[in-house]
């Protein structure tokens, strides 16, 4: 079971808004980083993480754990992770289900690993070693994909259910993510939602796309389409009160922008669960 | 390569770790379709009317297109020529 609390709808924090963030003219319900960007000793980012770890909750996402890797986990990154964690205190910390690295040499992209048990017993025992570094638990993201293999043996909602349980971890779940991996592989996003368990989604990410004709790209220099935000409704009635996140890593509009887009992710569940929404 | 058969296809399967180290030598070594190994072709679905190599494609570019951005910033030049080879057209317009 997952015990995490609900700060509500976040943005992801970018240096392009650091200035107002610090002044207090850009404020959110809480913000989330990037893990590598703040995994060193000092300098100014560090000084502005803990400014605004004073204002407001923060969480630490990390893209480059390797959790699906075969290379063996990295003692000195999860020693930096666990100090950065000591220093800000985030209300939980992320990374991708995915693998990025190969035989020590990275790749820099979120890749897809086959659905097979192989993989499953592989990734839940790295998760379980992580979280008894980190003494805590820690939320697992799905990745957008654009292609699948051939030797899969389950759904990648089976996959990444089966492993939430088997570590004992959360589910941060992307719901752009899904929406473009169900197009690019031809799967029902709202079957994947169905398939993942109630008790265990820590987190929404919401972020935008880019249509390429033949495929969506995963690009996050978009607004969140009308289809995500129909998803991301879907969600809700499902999951119910979760906190969301609003990511944007290209394309940065001004601040009020993204807090518009949050807002709008608020007005939805609250919208969704009427009465219920301050409950949960 | 430790060869087993899935009874889901007809391709031999890969351990984690061969596909992983297929994937890699398949996108980051060299641009270009040429590099790509049959043994990752083989193990990738071919969805939504897409054939394989278009997909792995995909992550190739991807690749590169990060690779290309880094280098514009420092080396201009080098950007521009890499961009030449590896994708057909000039880093410049990345």
């Amino acid at each position: 079971m997952l015990n995490l609390p609900n700060p509500g709808h976040g943005v992801g924090l970018r240096p392009a808004h650091f200035a107002q963030v610090l002044d207090g003219s850009a404020r959110a319900d809480w913000f989330e980083v990037i893990s590598e960007n703040y995994m060193i000793a000092g300098g100014r980012p560090l000084q502005i993480l803990e400014r605004v770890r004073a204002v407001a909750p923060v969480v630490l996402h990390g893209v480059s754990m390797n959790l699906g890797g075969c290379d063996p986990l990295r003692d000195d990154y999860l020693g930096d992770l666990l100090a950065l964690a000591r220093r800000v205190e985030p209300a939980w910390i992320s990374d991708h289900l995915c693998w990025c690295a190969t035989d020590g040499r990275f790749i820099h992209d979120l890749m897809p690993l086959p659905f097979t048990e192989e993989a499953l017993r592989h990734v839940s025992e790295r998760i379980r070693r992580v979280q008894d570094r980190l003494g805590r638990q820690i939320l697992i993201e799905n990745v957008s994909s654009y292609l699948g293999y051939r030797h899969s043996t389950m759904t990648e909602w089976e996959f990444i259910s089966t492993i939430s349980q088997e570590a004992d971890c959360g589910i941060l779940l992307d719901v752009n993510n899904v929406y473009v991996s169900a197009f690019n592989r031809g799967f029902d996003p709202l079957e994947y939602l169905d398939g993942i368990p109630r008790d265990r989604v820590g987190q929404f990410h919401l972020a935008g796309h880019t249509n390429a004709g033949t495929h969506l790209v995963d690009t996050h220099d978009h607004p969140v389409s009308a289809e995500v935000w129909e998803l991301y409704r879907a969600g809700v009635i499902r999951f119910g009160k979760i906190p969301s996140l609003l990511e944007r890593d290209d394309n940065i509009p001004p601040f009020a922008e993204l807090l518009g887009e949050a807002d709008h992710a608020r007005a939805l569940e609250s919208e969704v669960l009427g009465g219920c929404a301050d409950a949960a | 390569m430790r060869v087993h058969w899935n009874r889901r296809c007809s391709v031999a399967v890969p351990t984690l770790h061969e596909l992983q180290t297929n994937f890699f030598d398949s996108i980051a070594i060299r641009p270009g379709e040429h590099c790509c190994r049959a043994e990752l072709i083989e193990c990738v679905a071919s969805e939504r009317g897409s054939d394989s190599l278009k997909r792995i494609r995909i992550y190739a570019d991807a690749y590169w297109l990060r690779l290309l951005d880094v280098l514009q910033a420092d080396f201009p030049a080098l950007a521009r020529e890499l961009g030449k080879f590896c994708i057909g057209h000039d880093a410049g317009t990345v």
